[in-house]
């Protein structure tokens, strides 16, 4: 080997076997990263609920993913399970999937502004179902379909208006999860029209969060405070339940009229006992509305920016057409 | 390849590279085999342990659903409530309430992932949960009667969506128990409790390589021959991405089949948890006490060596990189070591060719700097050396030439032949003769067939026959007295020293003096060296005219008017003894000069 042709050569030499290697991590780094997964096809759907275990979250979810899956749409679900924490997690967890629309069923109206900027800033459509959340925290979102919850509530003061027909009562007030939007309207509008039967007084309100076993315990304290009332407004049927349970008798509950929104198949067995004055239906079937406007915003047009339901009023003698979901 | 006969870079390259090369390929080795059996024995630990921590919830789950059946199946309150008639609305929705109630609170103790649902054969309908019966009547569903039937406790597979309740679309496992009258033994109802089971198997349901599996058998599964058959109504339950339920054993997977064969489950005589390896596969299995079912996690072995394959992949890149970046050093190294030394060689070979003004470059401040350095200074000694002995030699062939000049000066020889000429006209044959012979011998001796070197004796002989032929002319005026001790009658002298001084003595010495002198020439050994004096006792020198020879002589600038044949002999004699030889002048107006020389007996010991 003639090393003084070596030296000659040696920047070549030096110069081949940088620019392989090169080659070959630059073939290596390309193949690692070759793996990159193919985006769905079908629109895909993030749906972020607070909680899943009432009829009507349990009913409003089947009913949104039904009607996902009959417009061809793939779609993820996760349950805050009752935490506003959980439900910012699942949401970012759904966001880094890349959805087209974040679905959100808000437990609280403050708290999740920071994680729909988020979503925002990723090109991802936020849609309110079932609730909404503070437009100082948060407004650039799509739509929101929700029930008109202020009316709901004034409905059940209206119906503990006529019952009691001008005889003063004191009314008690268990109200849903603190912060909720739909909770914070319905008291709203339940004190709004209250105000128009001066017979009526508002004793007291407790805290119900949508939950029977604590409107239960609520009203428990509230009795052994020597809390007095003659009839009850509950935020949710689930609140109604856990009053009547309290109660105890029939009697009682005759005595004490209940009033309360949902719609829930408790509510209608309690209604068609005679043992529940009123249940306001709020239907927990907005998934074809929610499916339309999705269609219709992916097709160019412009959609409202709130659509909002109303229900029937529900008694005894009409607890037969209720479909108690 | 001998590599004693290879050069010298090629020897460190070699050397250096195979050294980084082997301790490349050892290390990396290591390392990488190391990496590759630490990620495997990790991926299949790590199977085991979520498998573990799985089966053990999913046991301490299901064994709370089951005493939480039992509980309620043998409550005496509920045998109570179901054996009533149905009763009005109102008194059955009561009912309905308070033991709702009370299955509540025995859900949110436990676990709230249980629901409990009591379904009577009275129309009762109790349940633990918020969520709406689905129907009125259960009593048709194949769920309830096959509850009925079995008289005892018995377990459902995985099923999306509660059996009774309008529920999310969740995973469930649920238990069925009939309620027997404990009195009478009559059939009231059913306990149906319901475990919600996404939690606990959420972490496969991700982008897991792993996969689960529950295989369990309502009557019985067994595996001959690592091939599995099913009877009656068994399945397999693939758990993995939503609820696939194989009924039959050809629509199983081959490769679930595979995972199954090696779980001998009819003899029941395997360990409750282990692991296992099918062809394609590596698995792990727990089996559950309270269902008797089996909870298999199994991984394809692809996957499993995926992470190992590319750990391997990266392993060998880098060591290919390392190994090309040694042996790109290692060229370096062995290049920048010997280059300097090339660079000596080259120059070597310049020098040797007889360029002296080459020099090598200072390329480094180690020792090939300094080689560098001291070879330059050799090269500079050398040619210094060889100018001097150039310029040495020039003077003694200068020296030399003078003296052939010296040896035919014209006038000696103009004056001798004329003084021949006189003696054979004055008809004095014999002093002709005898001058004529002296002549001879001193043109002979001092031309010496061409010889530089003399014998001191020689040299004698020579200057003898200048002073016999001297003597001749000056008659009178000149008398001499030659000796040479026998020691010193061999030793070897550059030729015609003695004649310039003698030369000296007379023309400066006896000629000017009227009465005429005398000149003595002492040959000895003294005090170990050869002396040499030539004394006359003629006019002398002053004392400033001899200090300034002495010191011309030193100086070696000595000027013809004042004894050119002095320094000249004097030069010769330096030359020829290297130093190892003095002179020495002494002189005194009106009563002559002596100049004597000494040197060294053995020429070569100076």
């Amino acid at each position: 080997m003639n090393w003084k042709t070596i030296n000659n050569k040696k920047m070549k030499v030096n110069g081949s076997i940088i620019k392989a290697a090169f080659t070959l991590l630059s073939l290596f780094a390309a193949v690692l990263l070759a793996g990159c997964s193919q985006k769905e096809e079908r629109p895909f759907l993030a749906f972020s609920v607070y909680e899943q275990k009432t009829a009507r979250m349990a009913a409003l979810i089947n009913d949104v993913l039904s009607a996902a899956e009959e417009d061809g749409y793939s779609i993820e679900w996760r349950s805050g399970d009752g935490s506003i924490e959980k439900q910012k997690a699942d949401i970012r967890e759904l966001i880094g999937r890349k959805p087209e629309y974040l679905i959100v069923v808000p437990i609280q109206t403050l708290g999740l502004g920071e994680v729909l900027e988020e979503a925002r800033e990723q090109g991802i459509k936020v849609i309110f179902l079932d609730g909404m959340v503070d437009q100082e925290e948060f407004q650039d979102y799509l739509t929101v379909i929700r029930p008109d919850a202020r009316w709901e509530g004034e409905e059940c003061a209206r119906l503990l208006g006529e019952y009691f027909r001008g005889t003063e009562a004191k009314i008690l007030e268990i109200q849903g999860i603190a912060g909720n939007s739909q909770a914070q309207l319905r008291s709203v509008g339940f004190r709004n029209q209250l105000c128009e039967y001066p017979n009526l007084e508002l004793t007291g309100a407790v805290q119900g969060d949508f939950d029977r076993v604590t409107a239960g315990s609520s009203l428990q304290n509230f009795v052994e405070k020597s809390g007095d009332f003659d009839g009850i407004f509950c935020s949710s049927d689930e609140e109604g339940i856990g009053a009547l349970s309290v109660i105890g008798t029939a009697e009682g509950a005759r005595a004490c009229p209940i009033v309360s929104v949902n719609g829930q198949q408790d509510a209608k067995k309690a209604l068609m006992a005679g043992i529940y004055l009123g249940s306001v239906e709020s239907s927990p079937y907005l998934g074809k509305e929610l499916s339309s406007i999705i269609r219709r915003d992916m097709a160019g047009v412009e959609v409202e920016k709130e659509m909002l339901f109303r229900g029937v009023m529900y008694t005894e003698e009409n607890a037969k057409e209720m479909q108690g979901y | 390849m001998n590599i004693k006969r290879e050069g010298i870079q090629r020897k460190i390259f070699v050397v250096f590279a195979a050294f980084a090369a082997v301790m490349v390929l050892v290390f990396g080795g290591v390392t990488a085999g190391y990496l590759l059996v630490n990620e495997v024995r990790e991926t299949k630990e790590s199977l085991l342990t979520d498998l573990t921590a799985v089966s053990d919830q999913f046991e301490r789950q299901t064994r709370t659903v089951y005493q939480i059946g039992k509980t309620v199946s043998e409550s005496r309150e509920i045998q109570k409530a179901l054996k009533k008639p149905s009763g009005s609305m109102e008194d059955r929705y009561w009912n309905d309430i308070f033991f709702s109630n009370e299955l509540l609170y025995i859900s949110k103790y436990f676990d709230e992932n249980i629901s409990v649902y009591v379904l009577g054969e009275n129309g009762s309908l109790f349940k633990s949960g918020y969520l709406s019966f689905c129907q009125e009547n259960y009593s048709g569903e194949e769920w309830y009667q096959t509850i009925r039937r079995e008289k005892d406790v018995i377990w459902f597979d995985i099923h999306t969506g509660s059996r009774v309740a309008v529920s999310p679309e969740n995973q469930y496992i649920s238990m069925g128990i009939p309620l027997n009258d404990l009195e009478t033994n009559q059939f009231l109802g059913v306990v149906l409790v319901e475990l919600k089971v996404d939690d606990i198997f959420s972490e496969y349901r991700k982008d897991r390589k792993e996969k689960l599996y529950i295989m369990h058998a309502e009557h019985e599964m067994v595996i001959e021959d690592s091939r599995v058959k099913f009877y009656g109504a068994e399945k397999l339950v693939d758990m993995n991405g939503g609820i696939q339920v194989y009924e039959d054993k050809g629509e199983c997977p081959a490769y679930i089949q595979e995972t199954a064969g090696q779980i001998r489950y009819w003899q029941r005589d395997f360990p409750s948890q282990g692991s296992f390896k099918t062809i394609g596969y590596y698995a792990g299995y727990a089996r559950m006490k309270t269902t008797e079912w089996i909870l298999v996690c199994a991984i394809r072995k692809r996957e499993l060596y995926q992470g190992v394959i590319l750990t391997a992949a990266l392993s060998l890149l880098v060591m290919v990189g390392m190994l090309a970046g040694t042996l790109h050093f290692s060229f370096f190294v062995s290049d920048s070591l010997t280059k300097p030394v090339r660079l000596l060689r080259e120059s070597a070979a310049e020098i040797a060719m007889g360029n002296l003004e080459v020099r090598v470059p200072r390329v480094s401040n180690d020792e090939i700097g300094e080689l560098s350095d001291q070879f330059n200074t050799m090269v500079g000694s050398l040619k210094e050396l060889l100018r001097r002995v150039y310029e040495e030699q020039e003077k003694q062939r200068a020296y030399e030439l003078m003296l052939l000049q010296a040896q035919i000066n014209p006038h000696f020889l103009y004056n001798t032949l004329g003084s021949l000429q006189w003696l054979i006209r004055m008809n004095q044959l014999a002093a002709a003769e005898k001058m004529t012979t002296a002549l001879t011998h001193f043109f002979k001796t001092g031309l010496n067939n061409g010889k530089d070197i003399i014998r001191l004796r020689e040299e004698l002989e020579n200057v003898e026959s200048y002073l016999t032929i001297q003597q001749l002319r000056y008659k009178s005026k000149l008398t001499f007295f030659v000796y040479i001790e026998k020691d010193v009658e061999e030793l070897e002298v550059p030729k015609l020293i003695l004649q310039p001084l003698v030369e000296n003595a007379l023309y400066h010495g006896i000629k000017p003096k009227e009465e005429g002198g005398f000149i003595d020439i002492h040959i000895c050994k003294e005090e170990g060296r050869a002396h040499i004096s030539v004394t006359d006792d003629g006019c002398g020198m002053e004392w400033q005219m001899l200090q300034s020879l002495r010191d011309g002589i030193s100086k070696g600038e000595v000027s013809r008017e004042h004894s050119y044949g002095l320094k000249n002999v004097d030069e010769r004699l330096r030359l020829f003894f290297k130093g190892g030889y003095e002179m020495k002048i002494e002189s005194s107006p009106g009563l002559g000069t002596s100049v004597n020389i000494y040197f060294s007996l053995d020429r070569n010991n100076i």
